[in-house]
């Protein structure tokens, strides 16, 4: 009983812990991934918004440029004074439709500058055919339609990444402008955000977008935030193209780390509901044990004094029913003396269960083991005899008794037993279903089982407390048992006996009154001796 | 841009020699164009120098509006006076500045900030408050920081302002592009958008190679402020320049004669194609003296005879008049027989020029050869470089020439010094001394190149 108490309490203790711990962790664990996915989309949202920017300034820089080749003028001293003028460009190639270079001049000389801009791009920029038309052959990003009329070509010379405007149509030819790479990112830079003032009034958290090159180095950043070295970027976005090889990077400080106060808040909660739990736990436990203390010192107490109680009850019982012989010898036809011997030797009786009770309930500590003494006997023959004793106290209450006999083999059994079970629920009988009026017995026997049905009229059981009458020092707690003396351990002890006894005790379920259901098991008598 | 009525009577009355075209009232430049060597030995093939020299006109009142971006680096390691005397600097140009004028600051270290959008100088006391308030901390996005300050000039660019980002820098850019050739290009492009980047190198820790092919390609000034006390100084300088150019986008083109073969331009940047030479200066201020120094080949001649070396046109947008404006110019050489009259024509004042360009040049191959490690060749040119300024001061005898001999002297001094701690094929070494040596010859080299007023 004790460590089954201490397991139950235990699970109340941490049942409870364990699923508020487990469903907190669950509900973090989903916040944090609800929380990370906000973030997630609210960085691509502001990474997009930079690219989306720089998109848009690339698509106005290519109307620029469309617009610069259509003023282009088509002498070179022309176009290298034009070139002075457009600091955004680095050289200019340009054939003519039947694909003659007319700029850097093919039949001119040339400066340094375009020298060195031949030998860079050689093999790079394409010679176009006949019809000036053809494609930028490695030009092209894959997909790019070869017939379309303008487009970027980007590629790397050494440390460089340069950006190639071009533009060709049947009168012109193919036109195409350099750009100046260190000023092309200086453009890219001048559009992208400064860094606001450092006041530490700004709503949002500080946070550092990256600008990273096809290289992988930082190009250009902004924001407050100052990330750690390694600190791993929030969020990640390539660009597009014609700047297809760079990325952005996002990083946050508050976005990063976890909220400290969500797991501080978490466990205080279910420390405070562990302290609680356990108190509570202790609580009941003390009671609960406080309870079962008291009732096992008033039984023992009970036990011990019985012990003390039986001898002199023995001998009173003795004595009481010499007297009643002698009575019957000398006087007879004094009824008043035999009458009261007739009280004391039924109350003797009465005592004598009673400490059979207590003695039987105490033993209950003691080692298991073979405590039924099986004699031959005939269970009607108990049955009769029980009902005998109590037929004058139940009569005199205006109880008729009536017994349906069914068990009259000679079987194995113990009589001490049977006859306790049955002075058990006879007794309980007698203390609270006098209402009924009636009590009906009944046995049975097939075979090695014996039943026997114990029905009263009265009140009845509550279905509730149905399991429970079957535990110790249990006592429903009604009018029905008030100002009624007992000790709460009939029932358990008949059940117990009738468990030992290979059988069983049972309620059945009855309209009006309670049916006590005794099987045991009684093999034959012939068969073992 | 046509040679105007006037000027190309002079052209024709000018003298045989040598000819300067002096310049209408109203203009802003005076044209001065010379040889070196106005006559020379006949009945052999030489060199001549070429000075093609503009100076900026006093101006009395009204200047240009000047529209400028002030770049402060405010990395960690500006931390402490350095960047209190920066801002003090930067306050005291501030105060230099009128209504007229426009002004943006940009501080940089890892990310870039405008402190002040381009706005016109109106509430000086505000703008002063917004300075006060930086303070240092950081890495150095150098490149990002030029580039917004660009981004603020170009609020307010316009043709006929000056429009100048002044960048300080105390350390290496380490955030986005930082080798001086990237560097080098972003300031050719804004220098073709009418952008010069000044740049202030401050202390020992900064890339002068990079900070003076920003300045020279965006033609900016360099200067190099060994303690941030020098601040003051070289802001106070910067904006007098700035606050005194007269003429922009000017542009040297020198036409050769049939037969003159051009061969280098000292010190700038320039383009020749076939006959024809092009320099640009982008800005002159007044009474600052730009010139174009040319070695020309003069083929051989008779005695007596006079042969046209070049024509010059110069093109520039006039600040004042707000309207673009030329200039033109001849010279010519004379082939004699008589040493005597030879020397006596010598221009004495172009070829200390010439001279001291060329020295320029050695001195800027000399300490490339140190910087590859090759110490020995660094120290023969130098002593070569030594030489030949000792032999021109004796034969011009110059007394500036003899000055700069004495510079180079100490320069060879350095080289030797430096010589023992560099391993061949090393990079450069890094003693402080060395360090703070070649800051200052970089700034030498540059200021003579660019002839940079302060």
């Amino acid at each position: 009983m004790k460590p089954k108490a201490l397991i139950v309490l235990w699970l109340i203790v941490l049942t409870p812990l364990a699923l508020m711990g487990w469903m907190g962790y669950e509900r973090s664990v989903r916040d944090r991934e609800m929380k990370h996915y906000q973030i997630q989309s609210l960085v691509q949202a502001r990474l997009q918004s930079v690219d989306d920017l720089l998109h848009a300034w690339f698509e106005s820089t290519e109307k620029e440029l469309a617009q610069t080749i259509a003023t282009l003028p088509d002498r070179p001293e022309k176009i290298r004074e034009f070139l002075r003028n457009h600091p955004r460009l680095r050289q200019i190639v340009w054939y003519t439709p039947d694909g003659v270079r007319q700029h850097p001049p093919a039949n001119a000389p040339l400066t340094d500058k375009e020298s060195r801009f031949l030998e860079r791009t050689l093999g790079t920029v394409p010679q176009p055919g006949k019809n000036g038309l053809a494609p930028f052959p490695k030009a092209a990003a894959p997909g790019e339609d070869p017939r379309a009329r303008q487009g970027w070509f980007v590629w790397h010379s050494g440390t460089e990444m340069v950006h190639f405007f071009w533009m060709r149509d049947a009168v012109r030819g193919f036109t195409g402008l350099e750009l100046e790479p260190t000023r092309l990112l200086s453009d890219i830079i001048a559009r992208l955000p400064a860094t606001g003032p450092d006041d530490g009034k700004t709503a949002t958290p500080a946070s550092r977008i990256r600008l990273i090159d096809s290289s992988g180095s930082v190009a250009y950043q902004w924001g407050l935030h100052e990330p750690a070295p390694g600190e791993t970027a929030l969020g990640l976005l390539p660009l597009s193209a014609p700047l297809a090889s760079w990325r952005l990077e996002y990083f946050s400080a508050a976005a990063g780390a976890d909220n400290p106060f969500e797991w501080l808040n978490l466990t205080a909660g279910i420390f405070a509901l562990a302290v609680v739990l356990i108190g509570l736990g202790v609580y009941l436990y003390r009671e609960h044990t406080r309870e079962m203390r008291l009732a096992q010192q008033r039984v023992s107490f009970v036990s011990q004094v019985s012990h003390e109680l039986r001898t002199p009850l023995t001998n009173i019982r003795l004595y009481a029913e010499l007297l009643e012989e002698q009575l019957e010898e000398e006087q007879p036809e004094d009824s008043r003396a035999r009458k009261y011997t007739g009280v004391i030797t039924a109350e003797c009786r009465r005592l004598s269960r009673l400490i059979a009770n207590v003695l039987n309930f105490s033993r209950e500590a003691e080692p298991a083991g073979k405590k039924l003494r099986r004699k031959t006997c005939v269970i009607d023959d108990l049955v009769r005899n029980v009902l005998t004793n109590f037929r004058p106290t139940l009569e005199a209450r205006g109880i008729r008794i009536r017994f349906k006999p069914g068990a009259a083999h000679k079987v194995l059994a113990d009589p001490d037993a049977v006859e306790q079970i049955l002075n058990n629920l006879v007794s309980n009988m007698e203390k609270y279903a006098t209402s009924g009026k009636r009590l009906d017995v009944e046995s049975r026997q097939n075979g090695a089982a014996t039943t026997l049905l114990v029905r009263d009229h009265g009140p009845g059981i509550p279905k509730k407390e149905q399991e429970r009458i079957f535990k110790p020092f249990y006592r429903i707690s009604s009018k029905l048992t008030d100002g009624v003396a007992g000790t709460g351990i009939g029932l358990p002890i008949a059940r117990r006996l009738a468990v030992e006894h290979g059988g069983s005790l049972t309620l059945l379920p009855v309209e009006t009154g309670a049916c006590f259901k005794v099987t045991l098991h009684t093999p034959p008598a012939g068969e073992t001796a | 841009m046509k040679p105007t009525l006037s000027a190309v009577k002079r052209l024709v009355l000018g003298l045989a020699l040598a000819l300067t075209v002096t310049p209408a009232s109203a203009r802003q430049i005076n044209l001065d164009v010379a040889l070196g060597t106005p006559v020379i030995t006949a009945g052999k093939k030489q060199n001549a120098f070429l000075k093609v020299s503009l100076i900026g006109l006093e101006e009395e009142a009204d200047r240009a509006p000047v529209n400028v971006s002030i770049v402060l680096d405010k990395s960690g390691s500006m931390g402490g006076d350095k960047i209190e005397y920066a801002k003090e600097a930067a306050i005291m140009a501030v105060n230099r500045l009128e209504p007229q004028d426009t002004i943006s600051i940009v501080t940089y270290d890892s990310v870039v900030r405008v402190i002040l959008p381009a706005q016109r100088v109106a509430n000086k006391a505000h703008l002063q408050n917004r300075i006060r308030n930086i303070s240092a901390g950081g890495n150095t996005a150098l490149f990002a920081g030029v580039t917004k300050g660009a981004q603020e000039l170009r609020r307010y660019l316009e043709a006929t302002r000056v429009n100048r980002v002044i960048l300080l820098s105390d350390g290496l850019a380490n955030v986005g592009p930082s080798t001086p050739s990237e560097l080098g290009d972003l300031g050719s492009s804004l220098g073709r958008e009418g952008i010069s980047v000044t740049t202030i190198g401050l202390g020992t820790g900064y890339n002068e190679d990079l900070m003076t092919r920003l300045a020279g390609y965006s033609d900016g000034n360099h200067y190099f402020a060994r303690s941030a006390s020098d601040l003051v100084t070289v802001f106070n300088n910067e904006f007098s320049n700035v606050l005194a150019v007269v003429a922009k986008d000017v542009r040297v083109i020198i036409h050769c004669a049939r037969g003159i073969r051009p061969i280098r331009v000292l010190g700038r940047d320039y383009e020749i194609l076939g006959q024809e030479v092009s320099v640009d200066l982008n800005q002159l201020s007044s009474r600052q003296e730009k010139f174009v120094m040319l070695e020309v080949e003069v083929p051989e001649g008779l005695e007596g005879q006079s042969r046209d070396v070049a024509s010059v046109d110069v093109n520039y947008l006039d600040l004042k008049t707000q309207r673009n404006d030329a200039l033109n110019g001849l010279a010519a050489v004379k082939y004699s027989g008589r040493q005597e009259e030879i020397r006596r024509a010598t221009n004495k004042k172009v070829m200390e020029k010439a001279v001291e360009q060329v020295s320029n040049e050695m001195s800027k191959d000399a300490l490339k050869a140190l910087d590859q490690g090759r110490v020995q060749d660094a120290q023969k040119l130098q002593e070569k470089n030594v030489q030949l300024l000792k032999d021109s001061a004796t034969k011009y005898d110059s007394s500036y020439l003899g000055g700069l001999k004495s510079e180079a002297e100490s320069d060879a001094d350095a080289f030797r010094e430096v010589a023992p701690s560099m391993e061949p094929g090393s990079s450069a070494p890094a003693s402080p001394m060395w360090n703070s040596k070649r800051k200052e010859l970089k700034e030498r080299q540059y200021k003579r190149e660019m002839q940079q007023q302060y």
